[in-house]
């Protein structure tokens, strides 16, 4: 009875339980939204490095390399493909994959191309798979294989554009690959992501710089220190290359929305001190109100925590009730957010011309993260508040004389 | 048996100080029925309060049976509020939003007890005050005489072995008036429960066993019925 005893008093005090409740839901509407922004940012900000299957990137960044029919991508310099056969000998490293992109250009547009090794699929800018909807799936033909030469996997936006199918031929460095599969990348940004990818030991014939790669992939074992993995790198390769591990990922692409995300946390932290001040007010008044009716309690032998257990339940109903549309227009407005969110991969991982035939993804795409761990921290911290305005209503209470309270008798 | 001793009481408003009762001594007996009268100011309304444990008094001692409620802490008198007294308001104070029967309920709320038995001890008191009919209407459903049946409901629900009114006829026609009147002597006679009735009434006063007069915070009038 207790309940409902709290429900008829919250509906007999629609204003002030409405004013409670807002304050409690926008409250809770912030934190959830500023939590589920932060996590959905991560996520996106992850999946290049998720989708490659990688802890670290490897390239040489440098000058750009004078023009030709066949050239490095912009700002990637040629890396000795021999500086990382020793790598992981020991089980530090659990994949590694080499890739060669470059710029084949015909009739002055470019294409993008990636070389890569046929027979490792799990780590490296593509992961052909035959799963419908999944990336990268082969919608046709089939992916390249360890005895191709001239065989080429295009990208399904290329071949659309250029017209091609299966069995069709493209000219890369003077060259005729025939088209052997088609594959769907999507739409989302990937690390090395090609409209073209062709075996990598044709693809080093053609740019013709020896045994080299542009950028490499590198899964860790559970058991590697990747500061070691570093340093044996830079000893390997010289001290110029970038390595880019997820971390450093996440600091260039959501470095911004990672101070963003700080200081919103910070504000809605305020915020929510000012909503507990705010119900803590709104609980003594209510008491306040019922100074009377609080009165005939006492006197009929009501103990000061049984009028308190009935203050906690209506706060906690009160918050409660906020907490749960808050947590709703939380993830209402995280969702606004990714609609309109525009995250992109590092200028520096994608280096692709802005004149080739089809445009490669950059955008990485902010899928909303639905987390029961942030409603349910979103629900903990409404029932704190709640918990918060009946300590403050108990207190009051206990301090009042019932004769105080019923100056009639 | 309710004995008090020399019981003083001082109320500080601002910087001066009422003294509302001067050391007040005398006993009431198990079962009788008391009229408190005397003008407003005089004190009743005080004495009521401490012999409830509403309130504490300065010093002097009230002896409940065995048990000195002026040294009882709060949680103690209000387990004594709930097990021994039953208060009638002038105003009734029923809570507005609960029905008849949730009112009459309420003192057993804090009360371990299963639900059914909550709700059938509510409704033998609500039958003894005829309300019976009228378990599930809201207080502003009912006519003042109704509302105070239900006050007193409500006081008897713990089955107290004292009941204290607070001119419980105060804001009732004297017809209506007369009937909460009925209803209190006849629970002091049938029931044998002692009733403390502050008042200005005198048709209070007549059907009480006991009228004691208060003036100034001073006893100035204790006289049995049968002397009245």
């Amino acid at each position: 009875m207790f309940f409902e005893y709290a429900l008829k008093e919250i509906t007999r005090r629609r204003s002030r339980a409405l004013l409670a409740i807002l304050g409690v839901m926008f409250s809770i509407a912030l934190l959830v939204g500023v939590l589920a922004v932060s996590q959905s940012v991560e996520q996106a900000a992850l999946q290049p490095m998720k989708s490659a299957g990688a802890d670290m990137i490897v390239q040489l960044h440098g000058e750009p390399c004078a023009f030709n029919t066949v050239k490095l991508p912009t700002n990637l310099n040629p890396m000795r493909a021999s500086a990382f056969k020793n790598l992981g000998t020991n089980g530090e490293v659990s994949a590694i994959a080499g890739v060669l992109e470059f710029l084949s250009f015909k009739d002055g547009h470019p294409s993008i191309i990636t070389g890569v090794d046929p027979n490792i699929t799990n780590i490296g800018p593509i992961k052909p798979t035959e799963k419908k909807g999944e990336c990268c799936e082969i919608v046709e033909g089939r992916y390249l294989q360890n005895t191709d030469i001239y065989a080429a996997v295009v990208d399904k936006e290329f071949a659309i554009v250029k017209g091609l199918n299966v069995g069709s031929k493209i000219d890369i460095g003077e060259k005729d690959f025939e088209v052997v599969g088609i594959i769907n990348s999507g739409r989302t940004a990937r690390i090395a992501g090609a409209q073209v990818f062709v075996p990598i030991n044709t693809a080093k014939q053609i740019v013709n710089k020896g045994d080299i790669f542009t950028t490499v992939f590198i899964k860790l074992s559970s058991k590697s220190d990747p500061k070691a993995i570093e340093e044996k790198i830079r000893t390997a390769t010289g001290n110029n290359v970038t390595i880019t591990t997820s971390a450093d990922f996440l600091a260039t692409v959501a470095g911004m929305s990672a101070m963003t995300k700080n200081m919103t946390a910070g504000i809605s932290l305020i915020v929510i001190v000012l909503v507990a001040l705010f119900v803590i007010k709104s609980s003594l008044a209510a008491v306040y109100e019922r100074k009377n009716e609080i009165g005939i309690m006492k006197a009929i032998g009501w103990r000061d925590m049984d009028v308190a257990k009935l203050i906690t339940i209506e706060n906690v109903i009160q918050s409660l009730i906020g907490g749960i549309i808050g947590c709703f227009i939380g993830y209402i407005i995280t969702y606004l957010y990714a609609m309109k969110a525009r995250l992109a991969i590092p200028q520096a991982i994608a280096s692709y011309p802005a004149c080739s035939a089809s445009t490669l993804a950059t955008d990485l795409t902010v899928n909303v993260v639905f987390s029961p761990f942030l409603i349910l921290i979103g629900m903990l911290v409404a029932v704190v508040l709640g918990l918060l305005a009946g300590y403050a209503g108990a207190k009051r209470i206990s301090s009042l004389l019932p004769s105080e309270a019923l100056r009639q008798l | 048996m309710i004995k008090i001793h020399n019981i003083k009481k001082v109320y500080n408003k601002g910087i001066t100080k009422v003294e509302a009762l001067k050391g007040v001594s005398f006993s009431i007996e198990s079962g009788d029925m008391v009229a408190l009268m005397g003008a407003s100011g005089s004190g009743k309304s005080t004495l009521l309060s401490l012999i409830g444990g509403l309130d504490k008094c300065e010093s002097g001692s009230i002896f409940i049976g065995e048990e000195n409620i002026s040294v009882l802490n709060a949680q103690k008198l209000a387990d004594f509020r709930r097990d021994k007294i039953g208060f009638v308001f002038q105003q009734f104070h029923l809570i507005p939003t609960l029905s008849v029967v949730e009112n009459v309920m309420l003192p057993l709320l804090p009360i371990k007890m299963k639900k059914v038995e909550r709700y059938q001890t509510a409704m033998e008191v609500i039958e003894k005050v005829g309300l019976h009919t009228r378990e599930k209407h809201l207080p502003g459903e009912l006519s003042g005489g109704e509302q105070q049946r239900v006050a007193i409901a409500r006081a008897l629900v713990n089955k107290p072995k004292i009941i204290l009114a607070d001119e419980p006829t105060g804001d009732l026609d004297s017809k209506t008036g007369e009937k909460i009147l009925d209803l209190l002597v006849t629970l002091n006679k049938k029931e044998k429960r002692t009733i403390i009735i502050a008042t200005h009434d005198n048709k209070i006063a007549e059907v009480a066993k006991r009228k004691i007069v208060l003036e100034d915070g001073e006893l100035v009038s204790d006289i049995r019925r049968e002397k009245l």
